[in-house]
Parts: structure tokens; C-alpha cells; sequence
């Protein structure tokens, strides 16, 4: 019997209107909250939730019953019942709610508590949150809790809500699911979603709930890795993580921050005090950047790792050699068979969207890659390891973190820390980098981001960085080219051009595969987000079919109502550049800034006015730069037309929040100067 | 481990009835249950578990059948090998006549068939081509929603056929159950069974056929069949069968009296059928019927069908697609029943419920203000999340008090409780039911025959006379207003057993109205003040934008991007805005500005154009189109602009009116001088959500002038 159900108790349910968590299914649809008292050979008997009242079931009638898991406090209805100081400290903790004017819900308590016991760690979360706003109610009930099933033992110990009065409503396992991510491929994926949501939660009631995480100390395949940041955008009041075993758990600090640590009777217990809101939210850095965090790990040798990973690996398997038979690697030159398995691995396995940190950060066999035909960045970065090695071509197998990531002083190796697979290939008089991600990837170009990153070498150990990418390399390079006519009527009639840049060909690259009337609507669109509220009227796309060559696109366009006539006058803007002041309309600044990506953009913009029109008036060059931004324009004028020449740069390094002030005064003239009216007169 | 588990066990099973549970660690165990006794479960064979450790019981499940695992690789051979050349051939013949698709449809073959007893089966037969990698992935894996106390599923075949005659069978004993993830407002959803198709590859033929039979369905008596002819990829041959019986015979629960249950027998069961946008594919609508073994059959099947391509902004490709649905009923009166049943058992009013909304609203409030009230508090405190485990509470949610207490409830439960707790104000002549609709933003309902085709429930108000609607899902939409998705759509009142079209709203209760002062210096300078008005959408978008960034910082930097995105130099005076968790006030904002560098200062010319006047409208870009152009909802934009020129300047240029109009919308724009004020009106209003491809190239061409207009300049001179 899963409870003892007595009068008083029952009293005690009924008047506190508690709500009982198990659930009766039955065959004719309905379900019933009840508490179950027993199952016999041929009935189900419980109490209802709704009316306090026993009934029995006929055992034919029902199809399932959901029961309710003892947690923490399940019993407890009224705070004062709770023997728990930090629940109690949390409730009783008075908050000045106008600090928090713009915050939906803020972090009452966030606290970690690591120990290594038996070869075991675990690590205790609670979290304790308050919503503030009828909004915050949703953001504060309904979480989610990633975990590695295969790796981890994870579990909800309570989770509730308590009113302002101290009423306390635990949550009932309806509202508990497992569920899996990616469950397109469940046999690789190994992380898991736990997502809950809370009952009962109001303005001004807490939220509390507590998850426990345990996991073998020396399991290599997912070493203890935790990266908490402690300035982030939801306010936290208590931040707090304790360390029991310190001399097993390693802590790094990585980015400036006002903690506190304290080491006492062999536990550090590291606090910060509370942090505020804050109140940017355009052109913000990668939080890693320049948020305070603390690195939790367990001290793991890079050669165990090492070692391991080379274990996995499956040199010199026959189906290595059937598939290099298949890619026809009959030559000699070792950069074109480089590129060639490069391209086959490609185009033949397909991507599955799987990083190492969601599944294993080792290898599958590689014959299981050629069967299956799809595989993970991983499984076919080692295939085309074990391709090259076969072919005696010398390569390093890496993982790199993103070029974002912050890597303090001595901070002990983790390689949760580096979640993407790359390869090294050593060639005559260089190297060259390979990324399976996208197939459309050109052979020799990395993502962005994994540019100046670093790395480790999974197969022979050792640390190193990525090559960065220089500013002025023509693979960064876009170049836009307007030819136009204004005509008659006003509207403008030409052709726009757009040499690609290798790092944002790929949408185009997809056309090959693609039908022809799905490319015409991108295409459409590629047109508007240049040159808005403009027809296409033909296009034809170049090089896509060849990841050697750039990708051209030429596009015919009408644009109507380009220029307006104004009795003897015609009035229009410059085309293609547009730019908007809305994200540097704020007058303080808190956080550093960051564009949110790079680029190079060349500008030429050629327009002739109408037969009977000369150029009366129009802006003068306009030259900006600073160290992350530049814009600088040479226009010339002519009788009945005029060109410009422009340069666009963006670093998106980060930059101090100085910067965002000068950034805001280069914006303002920018957008004057996209904005300036060119004035053709009749002559 | 798990899934070995997990596999091993169900190999073991012999074909009959068996319980199981579910522990809380993942694992399956099955057999029979005899009892629970001191806080442990006991199967027949003596293995016993401590009730903690379990999360789930399940009673009475038939197992499915271990299939026997082929061979890994084998050939095909003799008559079976001429007939799959000859598919290869058929592929390659499609491509060339449509080529860029993923795949191609060979073979797309369905049948439902309904048994006597009311149990059903269904069976899927699908041949394909792969053309991409895209493809590949999407056919390398194969999974069934499961539902163990109603459904069982089988996978008769899956394989993949290479061109030299090699077959890679699935193995039908591999597999993983999996709870994918979902919304995090969604819970209570499916199960799923992976399975893997090895070896598929661009270039080889996929093939599956599976079976899902219901040994269990909620209801023997409602069965609804669907079937849609086209899709992305062209397809050789596409059919579809259903069969129903002469006669059906089985006993069900009465659904006035739990305890109580009924023989059921219905005579001479047809199919009621219906087709739709079958003219345009020239196919015929009518099926083949034929009789054999006490059913009726009805097959439609048809050849050679292109492949579907999407219009952006057309309704959904459900309602463009050639489609059958059925039904082996005639008119609603089941279904409604039904439906009734489980509401009204729902909609209890308690004490608890009448306290509630007696703090909600004030004895001396009138009807409309006490409906206003409820229906504004449901909005905001009953949290949007959605819990099925059962029918009842997947078609009609939980009962009123429980979502009352757990201040969680869908679309249902919000619908349930509203009706619920008008009924609790005890107002003479005013009543509100749950109503099924599907929201315009996905395919129509179905309501030409009886059938259950919901996604979205709302509520239907009776007041003296009146009736209109009211959706208690949204968070922000103040009294009479309620979502856009709910306009244009049949509501279905299964207590009133009625069908009634909501309306698309007047343009003017979809409402942004800008009222703006400008005025211009001979520097070039301009100080402006804007008051903007709402209804409908917009306000409620508005509203809860606002509830949302509720900080001083925050909304001072909301209005001084909206003026910095005017010009450059804006700079933001003042701002206001009503409460916005005021739902009884209209929301309504305003705020004043100076802009530098607006104007472009020419020798003795000033030219503007005005800011904050513009218009978007991507969805016109095709210059022709196949489908229907569909919106949400009507649209009402207006624009009164004030505009006081410096002294010793007279107006230079100002364009001339425009007035574009066809039947589903209206434009108008002029500017006229007064003293020294230019006044600007311009009016849009669109009356209507779909406009027809045929009525499309004149309403885009009156667009695009307006388009054109937006941009004109005013000049004004030095005098």
C-alpha cells in the first residue's frame, strides 16, 4: 500500500485543498487526481482528488495509473513545516522589487554543493526563484534540466511553490517529462531534458526546486565539467557554491568578479553578492567574454583522454579501403587527395546536428559511418582521419573551443571545454585545417568562429590555436555592385551583383539541391533584404556548384518608385545602404560591446537619371574609422549620373563599453548619410 | 543497456494480455498484476517492486508480435527484381519531367478499414526515390507515435534497394522508445518509436509498410478517415481505400451512467465522404465503391501527380492539396452529445469557484463590465500549459476547479473555467460555452461533414441577443477583443450543437492610428509630438509588450529607438502611456522629439518627407500568384499628420492625392495647406483577410502605389 490513508489525514487533505498527484486513466477516456490505496486481481481503489471520496475501479476499465513520486517536502504544506535554512532564508529575505523594475522573475538563490563520495561526484543544485511580474509567472514555473542519461543519474528532489503566506504546493509527476532533443537519431544523442513546471505559482510567491546529479568520478567518456557565470541577465540575490572535496574538485575563475572565497574545516564555499539587472541588449558580447564565471572540474590528464580516444579509433579496416575505392584516390598529390575525400565524406554521409558535448566526445567505428551514411561532425571528422592515415597522409585530430571562449591562467585541461572536432592535415609547405559541419563548406575554410581557437590534439596530446583569420583576406570579402537606370516613371531598372564571401555562400550552395521555384523565393528575398521593395525579375547564380570557386549571383531588378518627382525635381535616397539608429538609441551603457559578426563589404553603385535630368544636388564622401568599424565612400558626380565606391568593416572583437559612445556617434552619420536625398533637376 | 533491455524483454513475450510498469529508472517490466500490499506491486509470478521505484502501470496490453529479423543483406530476385528495374526507370522518368525535389513519391498507398467491432487498422505502403542528402537523412530513420493502451503498430517491411538489385532490411526488433521533446507549455504527449532503415542512400529506392491497428478506441462509434493526394515530391501513384461494414456490433460505456453499458448495433454503415480542390489537378472526386466480405469498399487512386509548391503568405498547403475526408456519420448529434457529456460534467460551478470570481468582480459592475473583468483575469492568471493523458482531457480538458487551483490550464481548461465562472455570476441572459475551432493559421476545419477537425478552443458569449467571442489563451487582449488567429473560422458549440462562422472584424477594430504634430524650423530642425491609438491585435501585442518592459530605463530607451530610427539624431522629450495592465482603459502612448538633420536644407528649399509615415508590404513581391494571398486578420492603419511650416516659407510641392480601392481594401492620402499648416490624411483600410489570385494583380499594383506615395517628398521654399 502506497499510503496509509486515515480519517485525519483526510480531513487534513480536504482542508487544505492539497492537490494529490496520482492519475487514473480509463479506458473510456476519462482520468481522475486521486491518491491510490491498492490494486486486487480484479479493482483499482483510490481516493478523488476532487471530492476526498473512495471509489473503486474495475481493473477492466482502466488502462493506466500514473504515480506520484515521494519527493522532498511532499508531505509539507506550510513553510513552517520545512526544516531547510536556505528555503527559509529565501522566504523570509525581504526584496526591494524596485530594484528589479525591468526583470520578469529574479534569482532569490542559486547554490551548488559538490562532493566526491565513493568514486562518485555529486553535485546539488537548488534554485530559488520570485517572479515579479504576471509575466515572470510563466518564466519562473516551467524549467528545464539538461543531463547525459547514459552518464548521469539525475533527479528532481522537490519542487514547488509557496505563497507569499507560506503555503506550499509541491509539483505532481503530470508535470515531469523526460524527453530527448534530438529524437531523430536517440541512439546518439545521449542528452536528455528534464522539464517540469511548477504549480500554483502567483505574483510574489517563491519558486523552489532542487536537482541532483551523480556521476562515476573516473568515467572519461563525460568528465565533471560546470561553468557558471554569475553576471548574467536574470538578477541573483545568493549565488553560492560550495566545494566539499576541494583536493579532488578543481575551481577556476576565469574574468574579473567580486567573489569571496572562503576555505573552512576543508570546503571552500565560493559567494558573490547580488548582481542587478541589466539593461543592454544590443551589441553584447558572448557573455564567456567578460561575465565573472567559475570553472568546477575534476583534474583530468589530457593523455588519459588521449589514450582513450585513441582506442576508439579503427585503423585500417577493409571498409576504409572499399570507401577510398569509391572516392577513386588513385592519384598521388596530397593536397588533391586531401580535397577529395574532403568532398566525398561530404557529399556521401550526411550531417547529423550532434556536438561531442551532447553525445561522446569518442569516435564510433568508422565502418559504422560508411554503413550507416550519416553520422556527427565527430564520427566523420575520424573517418576522414582514418582515410588520410590510410592514404599516409600525416593529420592531427583536434578539438577546438569556440574562438570566444576564455581559457584562464593554469586552468587545468578539460576537454568538455573544446566541443569541436577538426582536422590538421599536414601538407607540402602547409597545413590545412578541415570542419565537417556543413557539407557545403568550401575544403580548407573553416567557420568563423573556429578561427584563433584553441585546441588540443585528441590523438598525440598537445595544446595549440587555430591561424586567425586576417581582416584582409578576400575570403572574407563581399562585393556588391549596382547598375541602375532611373527611368521615365521613377522606378529604377537594373542589375545588382554579389560576389559572396566563403562564409555566407552556403544558402546559395543549397540551390543545387533545391527545386527551382524554392530558389526563386530566396532569391526574392537575397533582392529585398538589399534593396526593399524591389521585383526581381531574372537571376542567375554562378560557382555554387564548385566549393573552389566564389559564388556569383546577379540579379535584374525593378525597383518601384525609386525616385519621386516633385514638379521639376526628382528626389531619392542612395540605394543598398541602409541603416538603422534604433540600436543605439540608449544614453548609458553597462557591458562591453561586440558587433554580432564580421564582415567586408564592398560597395559600387552606379546610377543614371532620367533623359532631361542633371544631378543638382548631392552628399560629399563621408569617411569614418575607428579600430572595429570603418566606412569610408568616394563618390563622383557626373551631368546625369553619379557612382559610389564604398568600404564596410565590422570587427566583432570584443571592445569596452567606451566604445559603444563613439560607436553611437559613427551611427548617427551613417544613418544621416543613408538618408540624404539626391536631388536631379530638369534641365 | 536499456534498450537491450528493453527489447530482450519484449522478445520474450508470448501473445497474450499483460499488464506492465514503468519504474521510475526507465525500464519495462511485463506480466501479469495481482495486487499491492504494503507498499509493493506483485506480478503474477511472484516478482514484486516497492511502489516507489515505479512511475507507471499500465493494464491489459496486448503485446505486438517480435517479427522475425532478416538478414542483414540479401538480392532481389527473379519477378520481384524485374518489377523494382522498372521502378528505377519510373524514378528517373519523373525526375527529368520535375526535377530539384528531395525525393520521389512512387508509391503512396493507404487504407483504413473499420471492423465490425469497432476496432480499426491502418496500413501505409510507401516507395520512394532518394534525390538528396536531405532525403537520405529523412528516410534512414522511421518511428511511430505509440500509445500502448490503444494502439499497437507494426512494421511489416522497411528496406532500402540499391539500382544493382541489393536490399538492407530494417530490423523490426531494433529499436528505441523515445518522448521527444516538445513545447515547454506541452506535456502528457506521445511516445515514439525509432526504427532505422540502413543503407539508404541518394540514388536507392526506400520502402516501408506498416500497420497501426486501435484495439481500443475511446469511441467505437466515431471514426474519421483522411488522405491527401500531393505533397512536396511528385508522385507515380497515389490511392486510398476505406472500408467500413455492413453492420457494427460491440457494447460501450453509457454515457449517462458509469456503471451502466450498452449494446450497441448500427445497421447499414456508410461512408460520408468529401473532397476538396480536387478541379485544379483535374482528378475525380468520386470513389470506386465495390462490396466483398461484409464491407464496403471506397478507393481513390490516381496517377502522375506534380509535385506541390508553396506560395509565401498563401494559406496553409493543407487547403491547397487534393484531399478525401470521412466519416460514417450524417450529422453532428453523436458528436455533440459526446462532447456535451464530458463538458457538462466539467463545468461544475463549486464554492470555491463562485468566490473567486465574487473577488473578481464588484456587485454594482454592470453584465458587460463583470464579463470584461473575468475574461481579463483569466488572461492573466491562469498560466498557459497544456497536460493530455486522456481523451476526455485531450478533447476537453480538466474540470474547472482543477485548473482553478492549479492556476494552469490550455486553451480547454481556459475555456472550460471561463464558462464555468460566468455561469457562477448568475447573470440574466448571459452565457458563455467552449467552442472548437482550428486557428486560420493552419488548414480549414473540415465542417462540410461531422467530424472532430479542433485545434483551439475559445468561447462563445450569448448576451441578450448578441453572440460573439471571446479567447481567454492570449495575455493581453482587453474586452471585446481577442485573438486574430480565431477570425474568419467556424466555431463549433457541441452544447448547442450549432456551427457559426466568426467574422473577420471591421477594419477599425484592428486598429493603429497615429496622430503627429511636427513642426519645422529654418534650420532644419523639427520638433514633433506623437499620440498613437490601438485595437484588436495591435493593442494586445502593444499592451503586453509593455507589461513586459515595465522598468523606467527600459521603456525610455523603447521610445528613444523609435525616435532615433526616424532620424538619427532624434532626440526623445517625453513619453507616456496609459497603464497598461489597465484592461478596461484602451492602451494608448505618446511621446515628443526633436529631430536634427531631417530635412535636407538645399539653398532656399527645405524637402522631407514625413517620418513615422510608412508602409510595408512584402507579401506583394510575386507579381503573380496561384494561391490565395492570406492575412491574419482586417488591418486599419491611419496617419494624421499636423505639419506648421517656418515663417516666410511657403509650400513649394506637396503630392497629390491617391485613392486606390478594390473590393478588399481602401487607400486614401492627401495633403491640403492651411495658413501656414500642411495637413496630411492618409487612411488604409482592408476589409477582408484572403484576397483571391484572381483579385490579386489589382490589389498589388494599388499597393505598390502606395508604396510609391509613402516616399514622396514635401518641398517648401523661402519665400
Amino acid at each position: 500500500m502506497k499510503r496509509t490513508v486515515f480519517p485525519m489525514a483526510l480531513i487534513f487533505f480536504l482542508a487544505t485543498a492539497a492537490l494529490t498527484a496520482d492519475t487514473i486513466y480509463l479506458k473510456d477516456g476519462n482520468e481522475y487526481k486521486c491518491s491510490l490505496v491498492s490494486i486486487t486481481e480484479k479493482a483499482v481503489t483510490a481516493v478523488l482528488d476532487i471530492d476526498g471520496k473512495e471509489k473503486v475501479f474495475l481493473k477492466a476499465d482502466v488502462t493506466r495509473i500514473i504515480l506520484d513520486k515521494k519527493r522532498m517536502f511532499a508531505e509539507v504544506t506550510n513553510i513552517n513545516q520545512i526544516d531547510d535554512p536556505d528555503i527559509k532564508r529565501a522566504f523570509n529575505l525581504a526584496v526591494d522589487r524596485r530594484k528589479y523594475e525591468n526583470s520578469l522573475f529574479i534569482s532569490i538563490m542559486d547554490k551548488t554543493v559538490v562532493s566526491v563520495k565513493n568514486g562518485q561526484v555529486e553535485v546539488v543544485r537548488k534554485y530559488i526563484y520570485m517572479p515579479l511580474k504576471s509575466d515572470g509567472i510563466t518564466a519562473a514555473s516551467g524549467h528545464y534540466e539538461d543531463y547525459f542519461k547514459n552518464h548521469e543519474r539525475m533527479s528532481l528532489d522537490y519542487a514547488m511553490s509557496i505563497s507569499p503566506r507560506g503555503e506550499i504546493t509541491p509539483i505532481y509527476e503530470n508535470l515531469i517529462e523526460d524527453e530527448i532533443p534530438n529524437s531523430n537519431f536517440p541512439e546518439y544523442a545521449d542528452k536528455h531534458v528534464l522539464k517540469f513546471s511548477i504549480p500554483k505559482v502567483t505574483e510574489g510567491s517563491l519558486v523552489a526546486y532542487q536537482v541532483t546529479k551523480t556521476f562515476t568520478a573516473s568515467d572519461l567518456e563525460h568528465s565533471f565539467f560546470q561553468d557558471e557565470y554569475f553576471e548574467t541577465y536574470t538578477p541573483t540575490i545568493i549565488h553560492e557554491i560550495v566545494i566539499m572535496d576541494p583536493e579532488l574538485i578543481t575551481y577556476r575563475i576565469l574574468n574579473k568578479g567580486k567573489f569571496r572565497i572562503k576555505k573552512k574545516n576543508g570546503q571552500v564555499a565560493i559567494t558573490y553578492p547580488p548582481s542587478g539587472e541589466k539593461h543592454d541588449y544590443f551589441f553584447v558580447p558572448s557573455l564567456s567574454l567578460f561575465s565573472p564565471r567559475v570553472i568546477l572540474s575534476l583534474n583530468t590528464d589530457p593523455k588519459d583522454f588521449s589514450e582513450r580516444f585513441s582506442g576508439a579509433l579503427d585503423p585500417g579496416s577493409p571498409e576504409i579501403e572499399n570507401f577510398l575505392r569509391e572516392i577513386g584516390t588513385g592519384g598521388t598529390d596530397p593536397e588533391a587527395l586531401t580535397e577529395a575525400v574532403y568532398k566525398y565524406i561530404q557529399s556521401r554521409i550526411a550531417n547529423m546536428n550532434i556536438l561531442p558535448s551532447d553525445d561522446s566526445f569518442y569516435p564510433r567505428p568508422a565502418e559504422k559511418t560508411i554503413e550507416r551514411g550519416y553520422a556527427s561532425v565527430l564520427d566523420k571528422t575520424c573517418l576522414a582521419f582514418e582515410a588520410l592515415r590510410y592514404l599516409k597522409i600525416s593529420s592531427s585530430l583536434l578539438f577546438a573551443a569556440d574562438s570566444k571562449e576564455v581559457f584562464g591562467k593554469g586552468e587545468p585541461f578539460n576537454y568538455r571545454k573544446y566541443p569541436y572536432p577538426l582536422l590538421k592535415v599536414e601538407l607540402p609547405g602547409k597545413q590545412v585545417y578541415l570542419y565537417f559541419g556543413s557539407k557545403y563548406t568550401p575544403c580548407g575554410i573553416l567557420p568563423k568562429h573556429l578561427y584563433s581557437a584553441h585546441f588540443f590534439d585528441a590523438v598525440h596530446g598537445g595544446f595549440g590555436i587555430t591561424p586567425s583569420l586576417d581582416r584582409n583576406n578576400i575570403d572574407l570579402l563581399r562585393e556588391i555592385h549596382l547598375k541602375g537606370n532611373i527611368n521615365k516613371d521613377g522606378h529604377l531598372e537594373g542589375e545588382i551583383t554579389v560576389d559572396y564571401d566563403k562564409f555566407s555562400d552556403a544558402f546559395l550552395r543549397e540551390f543545387v539541391d533545391r527545386s527551382e521555384k524554392e530558389n526563386d523565393i530566396t532569391m526574392q528575398q537575397v533582392l529585398n533584404n538589399l534593396l526593399p521593395r524591389s521585383m526581381l525579375i531574372g537571376y542567375s547564380v554562378s560557382g555554387n556548384d564548385d566549393t573552389n570557386k566564389r559564388v556569383t549571383v546577379k540579379m535584374n531588378f525593378l525597383s518601384y518608385g525609386f525616385a519621386g518627382f516633385a514638379g521639376d525635381y526628382l528626389l531619392f535616397n542612395m540605394p543598398l545602404l541602409s541603416f538603422d539608429g534604433y540600436a543605439a538609441a540608449s544614453e548609458k551603457r553597462e557591458v562591453p560591446f561586440a558587433f554580432s559578426a564580421d564582415s567586408r563589404v564592398k560597395y559600387l553603385i552606379e546610377i543614371v537619371l532620367p533623359q532631361g535630368f542633371r544631378l543638382s544636388y548631392f552628399p560629399g564622401n563621408l569617411n569614418l574609422n575607428t579600430q572595429r568599424f570603418s566606412f569610408n565612400t568616394v563618390n563622383k558626380y557626373f551631368n546625369d549620373a553619379f557612382s559610389m565606391r564604398a568600404d564596410l568593416i565590422y570587427d566583432d572583437g570584443m571592445a569596452p563599453k567606451s566604445f559603444y559612445f563613439k560607436y553611437r556617434k559613427i551611427m548617427r552619420k551613417l544613418v544621416k548619410f543613408s538618408g540624404e536625398l539626391l536631388i536631379g533637376e530638369k534641365k | 543497456m536499456k534498450k537491450i533491455v528493453l527489447a530482450f524483454t519484449l522478445l520474450l513475450q508470448i501473445l497474450v494480455c499483460s499488464d506492465r510498469i514503468q519504474l521510475r529508472s526507465g525500464e519495462a517490466v511485463r506480466g501479469e498484476i495481482i495486487k499491492t500490499e504494503d507498499g509493493f506491486l506483485y506480478f503474477i509470478s511472484g516478482e514484486k517492486f516497492p511502489l516507489e521505484e515505479i512511475k507507471e502501470i499500465g493494464f491489459g496490453n496486448l503485446e505486438e508480435s517480435a517479427g522475425k529479423t532478416d538478414e542483414k543483406a540479401s538480392f532481389l530476385k527473379g519477378t520481384e527484381k524485374t518489377e523494382y528495374s522498372w521502378y528505377f526507370r519510373k524514378a528517373a522518368e519523373i525526375n527529368k519531367k520535375y526535377p530539384g525535389c528531395d525525393y520521389i513519391h512512387i508509391i503512396d498507398e493507404g487504407f483504413d478499414m473499420l471492423n465490425r467491432d469497432g476496432t480499426r487498422v491502418f496500413r501505409y505502403k510507401f516507395l520512394g526515390y532518394v534525390n538528396t542528402s536531405k532525403a537520405k537523412s529523412d528516410f534512414s530513420k522511421f518511428s511511430f507515435y505509440i500509445d500502448e493502451e490503444r494502439i499497437r503498430s507494426r512494421m511489416v517491411r522497411a528496406r532500402a534497394i540499391y539500382p544493382d538489385g541489393r536490399v538492407y532490411n530494417c530490423d523490426p526488433d531494433v529499436f528505441e522508445i523515445v518522448k521527444p521533446q516538445t513545447e515547454s507549455w506541452s506535456y502528457g504527449g506521445s511516445n515514439l518509436k525509432v526504427m532505422t532503415i540502413p543503407n539508404v542512400d541518394i540514388g536507392t529506392l526506400v520502402e516501408y509498410e506498416y500497420e497501426i491497428t486501435s484495439f481500443n478506441p475511446y469511441n467505437r462509434r466515431i471514426f474519421e478517415t483522411s488522405f491527401f493526394f500531393q505533397g512536396k515530391a511528385p508522385s507515380f501513384k497515389t490511392s486510398y481505400t476505406v472500408a467500413v461494414p455492413y453492420e457494427m456490433s460491440f457494447t460501450e460505456k453509457d454515457l449517462n451512467d458509469p456503471a451502466g453499458e450498452n449494446k450497441v448495433l448500427l445497421k447499414d454503415v456508410r461512408l460520408n465522404w468529401v473532397t476538396y480542390n480536387m478541379s485544379a489537378l483535374k482528378l475525380r472526386s468520386a470513389p470506386v465503391i465495390s462490396n466483398a466480405g461484409g464491407h464496403r469498399y471506397y478507393k481513390w487512386e490516381y496517377y502522375d501527380i506534380p509535385p506541390f509548391v508553396e506560395e509565401p503568405y498563401a494559406p496553409d498547403s493543407a487547403d491547397l492539396l487534393p484531399n478525401v475526408q470521412g466519416t460514417i456519420f450524417f450529422d453532428r448529434t453523436y458528436l455533440d452529445g459526446f462532447f456535451r457529456t464530458l463538458q457538462n460534467e466539467k463545468m461544475q460551478v463549486t464554492p470555491e469557484i463562485r468566490g473567486t470570481v465574487n473577488a473578481i468582480v464588484d456587485p454594482a459592475d454592470g453584465p458587460e463590465i463583470k464579463l470584461a473583468k473575468v475574461y481579463h483575469w483569466i488572461q492573466r492568471n491562469i498560466i498557459y500549459l497544456s497536460v493530455k493523458g486522456s481523451v476526455s482531457s485531450g478533447l476537453t480538458g480538466h474540470p474547472a476547479i482543477e485548473t482553478l487551483r492549479n492556476r494552469k490550464g490550455d486553451c480547454i481548461d481556459k475555456a472550460i473555467l471561463f464558462a464555468t465562472m460566468i455561469d457562477a455570476l448568475e447573470v440574466p441572459g448571459l452565457k458563455v460555452y467552449p467552442v472548437s475551432i482550428k486557428t486560420n493559421d493552419i488548414e480549414k476545419m473540415v465542417i462540410d461533414i461531422p467530424v472532430i477537425d479542433a485545434n483551439h478552443a475559445i468561447t462563445e458569449v450569448h448576451y441578450n441577443g448578441k453572440i460573439f467571442y471571446l479567447d481567454g489563451t492570449a495575455e493581453s487582449y482587453r474586452y471585446p477583443y481577442f485573438r486574430g488567429d480565431d477570425k474568419g473560422v467556424p466555431a463549433v458549440n457541441e452544447m448547442l450543437g450549432t456551427v457559426r462562422m466568426i467574422p473577420v472584424p471591421a477594419p477599425e477594430d484592428e486598429m493603429n492610428y497615429y496622430d503627429i504634430n511636427l513642426t519645422v524650423l529654418k534650420n532644419g530642425k523639427i520638433k514633433g509630438a506623437t499620440k498613437a491609438k490601438y485595437t484588436g491585435d495591435y493593442e494586445a501585442r502593444l499592451r503586453g509588450y509593455y507589461m513586459a518592459y515595465s522598468g523606467i530605463k527600459e521603456r525610455k530607451d523603447i521610445f528613444a529607438s523609435m525616435v532615433n530610427s526616424m532620424s538619427p539624431k532624434g532626440v526623445l522629450k517625453g513619453y507616456g502611456l496609459s497603464e497598461p495592465g489597465d484592461f478596461l482603459t484602451p492602451f494608448e502612448l505618446s511621446y515628443s522629439y526633436e529631430l536634427f538633420d531631417h530635412p535636407t536644407l538645399a539653398g532656399d528649399f527645405i524637402i522631407f518627407n514625413l517620418p513615422g509615415f510608412d508602409f510595408d508590404f512584402p507579401e506583394i513581391e510575386l507579381s503573380e500568384r496561384k494561391y490565395p494571398l492570406e492575412y491574419t486578420t482586417s488591418r486599419y492603419t491611419g496617419h494624421s499628420f499636423t505639419v506648421n511650416i517656418p515663417r516666410g516659407y511657403s509650400v513649394e510641392y506637396l503630392p497629390s492625392p491617391l485613392n486606390v480601392k478594390t473590393d478588399d481594401f481602401e487607400y486614401s492620402g492627401e495633403y491640403t495647406v492651411e495658413e501656414n499648416r500642411i495637413i496630411f490624411r492618409s487612411t488604409y483600410k482592408r476589409f477582408t483577410r484572403i484576397i483571391s489570385p484572381e483579385a490579386y494583380p489589382e490589389f498589388r499594383q494599388a499597393h505598390l502605389e502606395i508604396l510609391n506615395y509613402c516616399r514622396r517628398n514635401i518641398i517648401i521654399k523661402r519665400k
